[in-house]
């Protein structure tokens, strides 16, 4: 029976994936502090444990690539050769080689670059000879038929044979197996009086003979394990001492200290291992079926809610209380669900230690980067949205924000420039904050360079908040010239929109000379939403509370029709523009004056609206079903839900709602 | 999102599926549609608007958890708007990968056509559409065999080019 | 009753090779993930048939391991074969010591794997 190895080939590729992902963060560690022993070991462990993998798995170039990297950094952790940043360097080139082999050995790259200068450099920085022990390869066995031969064999096990596991008896047994043995006896003389004796010791000694057509090399086989500290003497009995003799005194050596230390549970770079014990990795689709389900169940949930407050419960008493449990545990398994597809943020951070450490010496500047809050958790696919968009925000800040050392130092500020990420929860919310203490952003580069796009006039008294946000549209950059990593004016607003697409939003702020902070708001889920329903005629359209300011009942006289602006209401001192849900949506409103409905203030790109309706109806947590699966994308219309009655409600998408509007606003002025 | 798959009885011959169609009135017409796109049959109710839709897209249903659009069949084929009563049915079909539901006047039966019944679709010149998979004659009755694919065409298509 | 093998790995994706390969032989297997993890599986388990294991594993490595295991008296004869891509005399000198039975070299073919377990266990 044939075991076929390749289908453990993706956990490999996964786990080396993983291991890389450690070896680098360890190393990076271990710039800041050399001596660092758990480092060293981690490092080392990481390139012995792909070694080892790819070479089971069937990937040879891999395996001896890591062989000679796994070589220098034996002798690192033994502290025959000290690392340094030029060794930091070479490391790091290594790491980023094998990443580019094994990706080859995953059939998504084509060809790697050769390996053998790499290799050159890290025996050369080994200053050892390469070591005598060659990639272990499989050798086959050859087993040649021969004629038959008569062969005598003693066979003196170890005293220690036994207390290792090993069967005398059983290497005996497979000898019969494959000899015909004719004349066996037992040397007993070596066993010791009793109160010698120590019953886990091997004294006794067999001498056999045995007729066979196996070779010497099949024959000696069953005693392999024993054999360094045996006698075994098998010879031809023509009496000419043809065997080998495997008799080798054993002798015991100092206990090398092998017993590793405990490892520290600070440890960052920690245990993918420890953690992998108590864990089963899921497909992303099996849990987003789940999660539907769940949701599912919440819909049904808010049915069966619905009917049952209209039954004559008096005669069902257990019926009311039977559905009251139900909700709560429903409620309580779509919060676990949910939580299942939570991950750290530390995953979306993962990359940035090595991005910031090569983008710094790149552009020559002195960079700390900063992280907090990595254990925040967040939805699964936004932290793959994400990614990008923060790859830019850190990018920008690099390269336009944080200023080189001179600089910072004849402005007064510390040499290294501080860019820091955190995230933290706020309300029903995540926010994430990308901030350096650099120049910060030019308000009058901005405000020029949008004048000349036409974004906005010479004359429009824009707040400094409102300037910044003026980078977010399509088109805009104020960068001098193109860089290497940005400034091509396709920045900003791709952030903004792939923030949006996710139903978050973005904030920037600024102070000339000090520094520059990006906020990216996210909601928690995506598939899950907080909304506030609202009614016009008999639709009912539900608003995400994260866009929502307050709501309002509107006095007549706080509500002006303005000659060429449109309607607006009055809330405190200022007055909001009056987007009216009906018209937006073309259906026939049940009020007739703005007085008689309920206004929604929303926040939207530095813009609030009022947004009037007929009626408000409850808050409540809705399940996003898309529009776009069966029908297509639909501007002002986020998604759906079902309601308890079973009937669509309308998810309304905010910005695409005001930009509709503001639109229509347009083209009627 | 899961499109329900058609479950064919064991040993069916999958050849003599192929002329099976699904018959429907509209406006006192029968038409006929390929019964393998036609995941189930649903009586009329309410739609959701949509804003911005086109005129025969009535709005969406909620059908078990998803959301499906239904288009009006009268308005698509130009033909006189009635008032949507108790026999009135919804087809919900699934045409490219999309599941949708078209609003007919009533339901008939299932039935097999063979080829040799068929004829293929008459040249109607400009005016005419290629919706049409040909005519069926079924016991002195015309049966108008729709090409579901074509006729839903637009919906479909709406979506990627949005 | 069913053979039972225990399987001391750090790296999952050799686990679960190893451990299907004596799957199918018809073993029922226990995994650890480092040596301190083995010992209280093997532990729970009361007792195994064969022990296979890595050397190098963070917190407790193959050596200590197996001193530790050969002190269980469930467990003071039980076959120990260690599973590695180290072949130095002088560690296979030191793994003997420790107690260990045989000593198979990563990589290997998973029927010589289980041929050397079949040679190991008592008969």
């Amino acid at each position: 029976m044939s075991i076929d190895i390749s289908s453990f080939r993706q956990a490999f590729f996964e786990e080396s994936a993983e291991q890389l992902d450690e070896f680098e963060s360890s190393l990076l560690q271990l710039e800041r502090d050399p001596s660092d022993r758990e480092l060293l070991n981690c490092i080392f462990r990481c390139a012995h444990s792909i070694k080892g993998g790819s070479a089971t798995f069937g990937f040879p170039e891999v395996a001896s690539f890591t062989h000679s990297l796994e070589t220098l950094l034996d002798e690192v952790r033994n502290s025959r050769v000290v690392i340094d940043s030029t060794l930091s360097r070479l490391l790091l080139e290594s790491l980023d080689h094998m990443r580019i082999l094994i990706s080859v050995s995953k059939g998504e790259v084509e060809s790697a670059p050769d390996s053998a200068g790499l290799i050159a450099r890290l025996v050369d920085a080994s200053k050892t000879s390469p070591k005598a022990s060659p990639v272990p390869v499989i050798v086959e066995e050859q087993s040649v038929p021969g004629s038959e031969e008569l062969y005598q064999l003693d066979f003196k096990p170890g005293q220690d044979s036994i207390r290792r596991g090993n069967d005398p008896l059983r290497m005996l047994e497979d000898l019969r197996g494959i000899a015909e043995v004719t004349r066996i006896s037992c040397d007993k003389s070596g066993i010791p009086p009793m109160e010698e004796m120590d019953p886990e010791a091997c004294y006794i000694a067999w001498s056999l003979t045995m007729i066979t057509t196996a070779n010497e090399a099949e024959l000696v086989e069953p005693f392999e394990f024993i054999a360094g500290d045996s006698v075994v003497n098998l010879t031809v009995s023509d009496g000419f001492f043809r065997g080998a003799n495997f008799a080798t005194p054993s002798v015991p050596e100092d206990d090398a200290p092998v017993v590793a230390s405990k490892r520290k549970p600070a440890q960052e770079a920690a245990t993918t291992s420890a953690k992998d014990g108590g864990t089963i990795k899921v497909s992303s689709e099996k849990l987003d079926k789940l999660i539907n389900l769940v949701g599912e169940l919440i819909i049904s949930q808010s049915m069966l809610n619905s009917v049952t407050e209209e039954l004559d419960t008096t005669k069902l008493v257990g019926l009311t209380e039977a559905v009251s449990h139900m909700e709560r545990s429903s409620r309580e398994l779509q919060e676990q669900v949910m939580g299942l597809r939570l991950l750290q943020i530390k995953m979306a951070f993962g990359r940035f230690p090595r991005l910031v450490h090569d983008l710094a010496s790149v552009c020559n500047k002195k960079i700390e980067l900063r992280l907090s809050g990595e254990e925040t958790e967040l939805d699964k696919n936004l932290i793959e949205a994400i990614g990008d968009p923060l790859t830019h925000l850190v990018r920008n800040s690099i390269d336009h924000g944080l200023e080189p050392a001179e600089e910072r130092l004849n402005a007064g500020k510390p040499g290294v420039g501080v860019l820091s990420l955190s995230a933290y929860h706020e309300g029903g919310s995540i926010t994430i904050e990308v901030a350096d203490d650099g120049r910060g952003l030019n308000v009058e580069r901005i405000l020029a360079k949008a004048i000349d796009r036409g974004l906005v006039s010479a004359d429009d008294n824009l707040t400094d908040e409102q300037i910044y946000q003026l980078i977010f549209q399509p088109g805009f950059s104020t960068a001098e010239q193109v860089t290497d990593l940005s400034g091509r004016g396709v920045g900003m607003d791709i952030v903004n929109q792939a923030i949006a697409a996710i139903g978050g939003s973005v904030k920037v702020t600024s102070v000339p000379g000090k520094g520059c902070s990006t906020r990216i708001r996210l909601p928690l889920t995506m598939a899950i939403l907080e909304g506030q329903s609202m009614a016009v005629a008999d639709n009912v359209y539900i608003i995400p509370l994260t866009s929502i300011i307050e709501c309002i009942r509107p006095r007549q006289e706080d509500v002006h029709d303005i000659a060429q602006t449109g309607e607006v209401v009055r809330v405190r001192e200022e007055f909001l523009p009056v987007l009216r849900m009906h018209r937006a949506f073309g259906v026939e409103p049940k009020i007739s004056e703005p007085w008689d409905g309920s206004m929604v203030l929303v926040e939207c790109e530095g813009r609030k609206i009022a947004i009037l309706v007929d009626e408000l109806l409850g808050q409540s947590q809705v399940v996003i079903k898309s529009l776009e699966t069966n029908y297509q994308k639909v501007e002002g219309i986020a998604g759906a839900t079902i309601l308890g009655d079973g009937r669509v409600a309308l998810i309304i998408d905010v910005p695409g709602l005001v930009r509709g509007f503001e639109g229509q606003k347009k083209k009627a002025a | 999102m899961e499109t329900e798959q058609k479950k064919l009885p064991e040993g069916t011959d999958l050849a003599s599926y192929t002329n099976q169609f699904l018959t429907f009135t509209l406006a006192d017409e029968e038409y006929g549609v390929d019964i393998l796109k036609v995941q189930e049959i649903k009586g009329y109710v309410a739609t959701t608007r949509i804003p911005n839709a086109p005129p025969h897209v009535t709005g969406v249903l909620n059908l078990r958890g998803t959301i499906v659009p239904i288009i009006d069949l009268r308005r698509t084929f130009n033909l006189p708007e009635v008032v949507y009563d108790q026999f009135t049915v919804i087809v919900v079909v699934v045409v490219h990968d999309r599941v949708m539901g078209m609003i007919v006047d009533s339901v008939s039966e299932v039935m097999n056509i063979m080829a040799e019944d068929i004829q293929p679709p008459p040249n109607l010149g400009k005016g005419g559409s290629n919706a049409l998979r040909g005519l069926g004659k079924v016991d002195d009755k015309l049966v108008i065999l729709l090409d579901i694919d074509a006729v839903l065409l637009d919906e479909a298509s709406l979506a990627t080019a949005a | 009753m069913a053979k039972r093998a225990l399987i001391v790995d750090d790296s999952a994706s050799m686990r679960q090779m190893v451990g299907f390969t004596l799957e199918s032989a018809g073993f029922e297997v226990i995994q650890g993930i480092n040596g301190e993890d083995a010992i209280d599986a093997l532990k729970a388990a009361g007792k195994v048939d064969v022990i296979v294991t890595d050397l190098n594993m963070p917190i407790m490595d193959g050596l200590a391991f197996i001193k530790e295991v050969r002190k269980m008296p469930s467990a003071a004869f039980t076959p120990i074969l260690m599973l590695t891509t180290e072949s130095g005399e002088d560690r296979k000198m030191q793994a003997k010591e420790a107690g260990a039975t045989g000593w198979i070299v990563k990589p290997f073919q998973p029927e010589v794997l289980l041929k050397v377990i079949q040679k190991v266990m008592p008969s």
